[in-house]
């Protein structure tokens, strides 16, 4: 009989460190990866020797830059594993890190992404099947595609997806890790540098650099460290899958993201209605829109009118993408989906500042990667 | 039969045709080719969708289209390929 992370051993997320996303500079990323872990241990008051494993997520950096960066915290001679899962890696480390801290192998473990922009080949261009046009189709252009699709299946007006960068924009303006700090207005967002279809530069994100980690520890961990258990924020689910066969061969992403979203919802006894925070892959704003609506969290061509109301708005109905998200927060691709952890911890902790939804008990993140591949992780009080 | 292989696979002939069910103009492309074009996503009448540059300048979303074989050069190579891609037959208010 196979079991699911919430029947195994409570696992809590006890520390959170950043080191900003921005764009990129000469920073080596030993540095920028130590800024984060080195927060991630004070936040949680613990010191280096007490960590047991660590899970490094990286896309773009070349092969096993994990000890050379960690060996600068003590050469404590802990496990450490590389995970690469494209746009995905930081929810898959994160994942596999809960699932040895929940089976019993650790008590506490580390979760990180760092990356910076390095040259991207993907897998699939090697795999040994011509295609028509793959190359001249990056990944705005897919989205792109898949906005005409949605305005055209639903009768709005292409442009006003750009209102979702508007919203995200403003959240990432509060956020001190954010790559974009700016508000900007509708029409600054239409105005700007056009990119494919709808798409201008600022509804699209900024691919840079930063690191983002977590440590998550069993009840054991908390105990025997004596970790102030009133900061700790339960993982109640853990999801992921990849791409299947779907009715619509255009929408997989978002067909992906709700089987995805409903195995995480299961496990944790959850319904759309009662997550407060959401934290997803809004690397195109129309993304936003297809993924709300996979989740249940809007009815079928009604987000852009939720999202219009308020409804996604920090204090609105489910605050979707407070840290910024992808379009404003950044995306530097190893640390994205570790960050998105540590925004729904810090929201869930009520330390969020100016940013902060109040009340949130409930969050839920949402990653996907190319291939593709898809992770949901809820996070509770 | 999906994850079939070997000999349950059989090559067939497409008809070439089909309908737009999304257009995106791409503005800025940093691969080999150069932009401006206008990549379109095709239902094609046989069942598949697949992706591919338009043959034209402006399309929309219903347009019927036709599969047509383009002359590409490539300056690295200076070789000349044949690029499928597709043409608008009939527009959606037309058709």
């Amino acid at each position: 009989m196979t079991v699911r992370l919430s029947d195994l051993r409570p696992v809590y997320v006890i520390g959170v460190g950043f080191h900003k996303y921005q764009f990129a500079s000469e920073t080596p990323y030993v540095e920028l990866g130590l800024k984060a872990v080195r927060d991630a241990l004070t936040d949680a008051d613990i010191e280096w020797p007490s960590v047991q494993s660590a899970y490094v997520a990286k896309a773009l950096l070349p092969m096993a830059p994990g000890r050379a960066m960690l060996r600068h915290l003590g050469a404590t001679g802990l496990p450490i594993v590389h995970v690469e899962n494209a746009s995905a890696s930081g929810s898959s480390a994160f994942r596999h890190a809960c699932m040895e801290v929940a089976a019993g192998l650790t008590d506490v473990s580390l979760a990180m992404g760092v990356d910076k922009r390095m040259p991207v080949m993907r897998g699939e261009a090697l795999a040994g099947l011509p295609d028509l046009a793959n190359d001249a189709i990056v990944p705005f252009t897919h989205f792109a595609l898949l906005a005409d699709q949605y305005a055209a299946r639903h009768g709005i007006d292409v442009e006003e997806t750009a209102l979702v960068a508007v919203k995200n924009h403003h959240n990432g303006s509060m956020n001190l890790n954010a790559q974009h700090q700016k508000e900007r207005t509708l029409d600054q967002i239409l105005g700007g540098k056009r990119i494919a279809g709808s798409f201008t530069s600022l509804q699209c994100t900024p691919v840079g650099e930063g690191a983002a980690a977590v440590i998550i520890a069993s009840e054991e961990g908390i105990r025997n460290l004596e970790v102030d258990r009133g900061r700790c924020i339960r993982v109640t689910s853990s999801a992921a899958r990849s791409q299947a066969i779907y009715e619509n061969a255009s929408t997989y992403d978002a067909d992906l993201t709700r089987e995805t979203t409903e195995d995480a919802l299961q496990e944790a006894g959850l319904r759309p209605s009662d997550l407060d925070l959401v934290e997803l892959h809004d690397a195109f704003t129309i993304e936003e829109l297809e993924y709300t609506e996979a989740m249940g969290l809007s009815p079928p061509g009604c987000a852009l009118y939720d999202l219009k109301e308020g409804a996604f708005d920090i204090g609105g109905r489910v605050a979707v993408s407070a840290s910024g998200g992808l379009i404003s927060m950044g995306h530097p691709i190893g640390p994205t989906g570790i960050g998105q952890i540590g925004e729904i911890t810090t929201q869930l902790r009520g330390e969020a500042g100016n940013r902060q939804h109040k009340g949130a008990r409930r969050g839920l993140a949402h990653m996907v990667g190319v291939g593709a591949v898809c992770y949901v992780h809820t996070l509770e009080k | 039969m999906c994850g079939g292989h070997g000999s349950v696979l059989t090559r067939c002939a497409l008809s070439g045709t089909g309908r737009l069910v999304g257009v995106a103009p791409v503005h800025l492309h940093a691969g080999k080719r150069s932009a401006p074009f206008t990549v379109v996503s095709v239902e094609l009448d046989d069942g598949p969708v697949v992706r591919t540059l338009l043959d034209g300048e402006t399309a929309k979303i219903g347009d019927r289209v036709t599969s047509v074989l383009v002359s590409v050069s490539n300056p690295d190579t200076d070789e000349t390929a044949l690029d499928l891609r597709f043409q608008v037959v009939a527009s959606e208010a037309v058709a």
